[in-house]
């Protein structure tokens, strides 16, 4: 008994030889790393409130190298947490590299670094300008966001639990220009040139070009359960910072003046935390294709006391995983 | 045949992603305005303000800007951009000659009053409409002229 408990732990390892597992929570990722030649597509949802401005879509493309390493190449939404204002995004596009340092057998531990090389949102707004009668004129916030979570997971397995650990920095550069402003040029005085001048006086970084560099944390734990031959259970709890752009409106729900005053707009670059719980199950539909499933209950901790744990915000996440070796494919 | 769908559904998960752009408003327009001088004095019009106000009493001033530069036979000073937001509004242009910063006996002065129209008792309303994503120029014609009593 004793010794088949052994071999179960340290030679064969939970999880099917015969399928492939992907390495990672639902969220984050695991001490695992692909076999050499594997490739890994993933992609799919995450429904939270986003959904009814753009929804959200991400897809992943995972290559296995040496055994020891995984470059991954990505489209996602690494800001999902903006106000619920129309927000445009270009080109968000990260890459990052895993490599094992202790190989997951029955503890692994592993570092990842994933880089985006340069976001660009941007975010419509509106003045409010008095000549003398209020008027609403629009222009266009652009912020060009790099990004960079340097992160080390930490895996224990025993017999049909797997459990990670993971802890890391984040790192937020953002460049913040302001397009299509009024023109201000010639505006010598009058009430049309106060309201501008003074508005303008709130946004003391607009002509700036010198990044603002915030650096922040973020942490998971989590952990699956074999429920069966080809169905895991996963929890996890994800710790990730909610950026906030200055300029942003602290208050969305406000309306008229209040919602474009200066007093309502976020001074600053700012991190909050926002501890997401996921609850999902893994299925394998065959060795190559593993679809996740789950839900998400965020606490935002960004949000007054009583909003931050909501049930109307909880989510779905789905997820589809394709792996295959590069020897199988037969072109 | 499978792996090669599952291959290509991969290359579409990573390639799809939101792409759109967007586009300020912009509001009112910008106004070319124009000072002729319609009188014979000598005072240069460099320095001459243009003055939109609400009202066509001249009380509540909206923007003011000073003329950018001066044709060389001195008849013509011209502000290219007058920005002003959609609204209605009095426009007059005045030179501070002898530098009170009230409009007084000496100064050049002059208001607007109407598209082709140069003298006119009362100013004309000048209407700025919005014009979506276009710059609108409107030529406006000022006469300056010497005034002898103190208007205000």
């Amino acid at each position: 008994m004793l010794i088949s408990f052994i071999s179960q732990v340290i030679v064969n390892p939970p999880g099917y030889p015969e399928y492939y597992e992907p390495y990672r929570l639902l969220i984050g990722p695991t001490a695992g790393v692909l076999p050499d030649g594997a490739i890994w597509f993933h992609g799919g949802t995450f429904l939270d409130n986003q959904l009814k401005d753009y929804g959200i879509w991400h897809g992943v493309f995972t290559v296995g190298i040496g055994g020891v390493a995984e470059v991954q190449l990505s489209m996602n939404r690494l800001l999902s947490n903006l106000p619920s204002y129309p927000w445009t995004q270009i080109n968000e596009v990260s890459s990052a590299m895993k490599l094992s340092v202790i190989r997951l057998q029955r503890v692994g531990l592993a570092v990842q670094l994933r880089v985006s090389p340069g976001v660009v949102n941007e975010v419509p707004d509106t003045i409010v300008l008095f000549a003398p009668h209020p008027v609403y004129y629009g222009f266009v916030r652009k912020y060009t966001t790099r990004t960079a979570y340097l992160t080390v997971p930490l895996t224990v397995r025993f017999r049909r639990f797997s459990l990670s650990i993971g802890a890391g920095i984040v790192q937020f550069g953002t460049l913040m220009e302001m397009r299509d402003l009024p023109p201000l040029h010639g505006c010598e005085a009058g009430v049309l040139c106060d309201s501008l001048k003074s508005w303008l006086s709130t946004e003391p970084f607009r002509s700036t070009k010198e990044e603002s560099v915030l650096t922040t944390y973020n942490g998971y734990v989590g952990g699956t359960y074999g429920w069966r031959d080809r169905t895991d259970l996963l929890l996890e709890v994800n710790l990730h910072p909610r950026f906030l752009y200055r300029g942003m409106f602290k208050r969305t729900g406000a309306t008229g003046y209040d919602r474009y005053s200066p007093g309502n707009r976020v001074p600053r670059d700012t991190a909050v935390a926002v501890i997401r719980t996921f609850a999902g199950v893994r299925h394998s539909f065959s060795r190559n294709f593993i679809v996740d499933a789950g839900i998400v209950l965020p606490y935002d901790t960004g949000l007054p006391p009583g909003d931050r744990l909501n049930l109307l915000s909880a989510t779905l996440y789905l997820n589809l995983h394709v792996i295959l070796s590069l020897k199988d494919l037969e072109f | 045949m499978l792996k090669r769908i599952s291959v290509l559904a991969g290359i579409l998960m990573l390639t799809v992603g939101c792409y759109s752009s967007y586009s300020g408003g912009y509001y009112g327009g910008d106004i070319r305005v124009e000072v002729s001088r319609g009188d014979t004095s000598s005072v240069p019009l460099d320095s001459t303000y243009v003055e939109a106000f609400a009202d066509p009493d001249f009380t509540v001033l909206v923007k003011r800007s000073t003329v950018e530069y001066v044709y060389p036979d001195g008849l013509v000073a011209v502000i290219q951009d007058f920005w002003l937001p959609d609204g209605t509004y009095y426009v007059r242009a005045w030179k501070d000659a002898d530098g009170d910063g009230t409009v007084s006996s000496g100064d050049l002065y002059g208001i607007f009053c109407g598209e082709g129209v140069y003298e006119c008792p009362e100013p004309a309303p000048l209407s700025v409409e919005m014009e979506g994503y276009y710059y609108r120029d409107i030529r406006v014609d000022i006469t300056v002229k010497r005034i002898v009593t103190r208007r205000r």
